[in-house]
């Protein structure tokens, strides 16, 4: 009798097993994502922030940064839509590399006076119908001043992970390049976007484009 | 490109360009054949887009011109504390419509801290000019009607641009005109004088302005075409505010997507 009844508890657990392996994998997916967000921001506030190193070794590191955790070839694919999708492979490669640049200048200055704000990582949902999963996270600023709800969208590859979105009190970045740049695509083409950024970049590079630090509270 | 240029304005010629704005019309719409430029301007949905642009350039001359330097004077010269007060007093202002939308959308408990932080902020707070609420846990909220016809299933129509308002659409401008009589303290205070009702939007408009100044630099700065920008911010924060925040799957993707044919291709 004892024997039967381990035999079909060992039965019952491994039916069990089968039955929440699909969840769980879901689950896993999603909580991968939630570590992968956590690890970017420590890299973000460690090795870029907090770190007193020049302008140069700054934007060296955002570089490899954006390189490692972003998927930038296919955000740059989305920004400029079915203009990119029809453009030659050398102009959209050109354009990935300045768009490229357009992100790391930004980002460097954003975090020149870092003011010591946190990421506080909270819930992630399971993939949807793109197989991109959403890390709802909360920029904490520790002068007191409101959080910003920041939402990351991130595609699973493999046992890796890579942003394609950051949302900021509901507007997705993506979204709004996309818009930005529709008129001139239609206008000049995807060589046009390009040359026009890459003015863009070296407004900011050169500081005659000012692009203010990192703030919580600053957007509402 | 071209909106960020067209910031010469000279005040005698304001009036014949909002005329000139207002005759410019409509966009031809893509052909019938060509679907994806059918589905782009669907999702653009701004078939008046030629006048709203012109629009748009009045109200940078408007903006650059008084709006703008009025509110980096309000910056400038009046100290941090009194204008948290001012913004204060606004904030508390805008409790009661905020609790009525609340109610209208079944969002009772929302209500309940709406109204109840107009009464401890418009008595504690000292006729609201302190957020002694906010400082209790009961944080501050807004809903007009334009959210709240959301809610009841009114889409939007298409962007719009109103002078001097701004970014909007049919629902959302029908919602503010709406707010302003369903407003409680109009009914308490009908003979309001035209007088005090102009300042206070004067200084409602300014208290914005200063609000929003570094933003508006910075997308102005960046962007490529400030227009379509603030077009796409407007709505996508729209459609957060009708949520509430909350993400779901009512949430609209304003974004088309072109991944599966040149994602890789980059790689």
């Amino acid at each position: 009798m004892k024997k039967l009844l381990l035999n079909a508890s060992m039965a019952f657990a491994l039916a069990a097993s089968c039955l929440v392996d699909l969840p769980a994998s879901a689950s896993e997916v999603a909580n991968g994502a939630k570590s992968f967000v956590a690890q970017l921001s420590d890299r973000a506030v460690n090795q870029i922030g907090k770190a007193q190193v020049s302008e140069e070794e700054r934007a060296n590191r955002v570089r490899a940064l954006m390189q490692d955790s972003f998927d930038i070839p296919r955000i740059a694919s989305f920004v400029t839509g079915r203009v990119g999708a029809n453009a030659d492979a050398a102009a959209r490669k050109e354009f990935e590399q300045v768009f490229l640049d357009y992100q790391v200048y930004t980002w460097t200055k954003r975090f020149k006076d870092y003011g010591g704000q946190t990421l506080v990582v909270g819930n992630a949902m399971p993939p949807d119908e793109s197989g991109d999963v959403s890390v709802d996270s909360r920029l904490v600023d520790p002068a007191g001043k409101p959080p910003v709800e920041v939402t990351w969208r991130v595609r699973p590859e493999g046992n890796s992970y890579r942003g394609v979105d950051i949302v900021v009190e509901g507007v997705s970045m993506r979204i709004t390049m996309q818009s930005d740049y529709r008129s001139i695509l239609q206008r000049q083409g995807l060589p046009g976007l390009t040359a026009a950024l890459k003015e863009r970049v070296d407004g900011i590079r050169t500081g005659k484009i000012e692009v203010p630090p990192l703030k919580a509270g600053s957007a509402k | 490109m071209k909106s960020n240029k067209t910031k010469s304005f000279a005040s005698p010629s304001a009036v014949s360009l909002l005329a000139l704005a207002l005759l410019a019309g409509c966009a031809a719409a893509p052909e019938a054949g060509d679907k994806e430029a059918q589905a782009e301007w669907k999702q653009i949905n701004d078939p008046a887009e030629p006048t709203n642009r012109n629009l748009h350039s009045f109200n940078q001359g408007v903006d650059d011109n008084a709006l703008k330097p009025m509110a980096e004077g309000y910056r400038e010269y009046v100290p941090g504390n009194f204008r948290t007060n001012i913004r204060n007093v606004l904030t508390n202002l805008g409790e009661p419509v905020t609790a009525v939308n609340d109610v209208l959308q079944g969002e009772f408990l929302r209500a309940a801290s709406a109204v109840g932080r107009f009464c401890v902020n418009s008595t504690f707070g000292f006729l609201g000019m302190g957020d002694v609420a906010g400082g209790g846990g009961m944080e501050h909220h807004t809903e007009d009607f334009g959210q709240t016809l959301a809610v009841w299933g009114v889409g939007e129509g298409p962007y719009m641009v109103l002078p001097i308002l701004g970014p909007s659409n049919p629902r959302d401008a029908t919602g503010f005109v709406v707010d302003r009589f369903m407003d409680p303290l109009s009914w308490v205070f009908p003979s309001m004088p035209l007088v005090a009702s102009v300042s206070k939007g004067t200084v409602e408009a300014v208290d914005k302005r200063e609000k929003y100044i570094d933003p508006l630099n910075e997308i102005q700065r960046t962007s490529l075409d400030y227009y379509a920008s603030l077009r796409s911010l407007y709505r996508q924060k729209r459609a957060d505010d009708i949520l509430n925040g909350k993400k779901g799957p009512a949430m609209p993707a304003p974004g088309l997507a072109y991944e599966s044919k040149s994602g890789q291709a980059g790689n």
